[in-house]
């Protein structure tokens, strides 16, 4: 009888053990991967960290400012977005736009253009080295490609909106931003 | 009689140089290109960037494809054609040397696509100015005046 109520015991304990086990098993296979890091880069004159300028919603773009369409569009839509926000709304969000075009582009320039857009919007760049660490937890990319224009080459890059907390963790992204009214519907969703 | 005949070819002689006045006219336009080019404008440089981009639309109203190449944009030290597009999960940019405008058609320079790309403004310019693009459209010459219009303004809102 207590032979039998042991190997019981045993028995369920070791089900319970396995329950456990495979619980935990699923929940870290199927957890969502962190995507994303704190970063620092250059703006103006100073180093720019995330984590120590960030707002409760953070939108990145990575770009270059000698990019005549795609960037200005993008970061044009952004904009538009961010002018239908409320003042209180206003204070909540940033846009940051990294320009990977560290030969060309100085901190200076770049931090002047993306202000245009919206004074708001916040210009870094860097090194190579930096920009790489900066942008690579996000799998943004980009690509200098020589060509026969006048300037010489142009900059294949990744050309998405992504959406941080404060620590750099991607919320959720827009691929090739085309609509202000999808911008500011993700905006208030993370806001 | 001879008056009447005499009228006859004086209006004769008089309608004949109209029409060889208008044939001239009409010669002397076909020596223009035909193509049409509408809503033509440049967005306003910005401090920051060299470069800027221009957009139109371009109509072929003829029965035959016609070539065009863009050749200079006064005010501007370099002006080319080019088109962005989609690769590799990374958006590119490529010089176009010309594009086909296919006959009885329109084609449109239009953000995200086929654009005009102006380097290097030579003098500081503003919203409402306008600049000159010069064209190569098949064998004739064609200019046409681009309105330079906001990237973001007060109130704008950005159309594509």
């Amino acid at each position: 009888m207590n032979t039998t109520f042991r190997l019981l015991r045993i028995l369920v304990g070791s089900l319970a053990l396995a329950v456990v086990l495979i619980s935990a098993f699923l929940w870290y296979a199927n957890r969502t991967p962190v995507i994303g890091d704190n970063f620092t880069l250059r703006h103006l004159d100073s180093d720019w960290e995330l984590k120590q300028k960030a707002k409760p919603l953070n939108i990145l773009y990575v770009g270059y400012a000698k990019c005549p369409d795609v960037c200005p569009l993008s970061l044009s839509f952004s904009a538009q977005a961010f002018r239908q926000l409320s003042p209180k709304e206003q204070e909540r969000v940033q846009l940051i736009f990294i320009s990977v075009d560290h030969e060309h582009d100085t901190p200076q320039a770049v931090a002047e253009y993306a202000s245009q857009f919206f004074p708001a919007f916040i210009g870094l760049t860097g090194s190579k080295e930096q920009i790489d660490k900066a942008i690579a937890p996000f799998g943004a990319s980009y690509m200098l490609e020589k060509s026969d224009s006048y300037l010489g080459y142009s900059i294949a890059h990744t050309d998405k909106l992504f959406f941080l907390d404060r620590d750099g963790h991607v919320l959720d992204t827009i691929p090739f931003p085309r609509s202000s009214e999808l911008i500011l519907e993700k905006i208030k969703e993370h806001i | 009689m001879n008056l009447l005949f005499l009228a006859l070819s004086l209006s004769f002689a008089f309608a004949s140089t109209t029409v060889d006045a208008a044939a001239t006219k009409s010669t002397s336009e076909t020596n223009k290109s035909a193509l049409q080019i509408a809503d033509a404008r440049v967005f306003t440089p910005l401090k920051g960037s060299s470069a800027t981009a221009g957009y139109a639309k371009i109509t072929n109203p003829t029965n035959k494809d016609i070539s065009l190449t863009v050749k200079t944009a006064e005010k501007f030290k370099a002006a080319e054609l080019h088109e962005s597009y989609e690769k590799d999960g990374r958006m590119r940019m490529k010089r176009v040397a010309s594009l086909n405008i296919p006959a009885n058609s329109t084609i449109e320079l239009k953000p995200g696509g086929l654009h005009i790309m102006l380097f290097d403004a030579e003098s500081t310019m503003k919203d409402g100015d306008k600049v000159m693009i010069s064209f190569l459209a098949g064998e004739k010459n064609l200019s046409t005046s681009f309105t330079l219009v906001p990237r973001m303004g007060k109130g704008h809102k950005h159309q594509h």
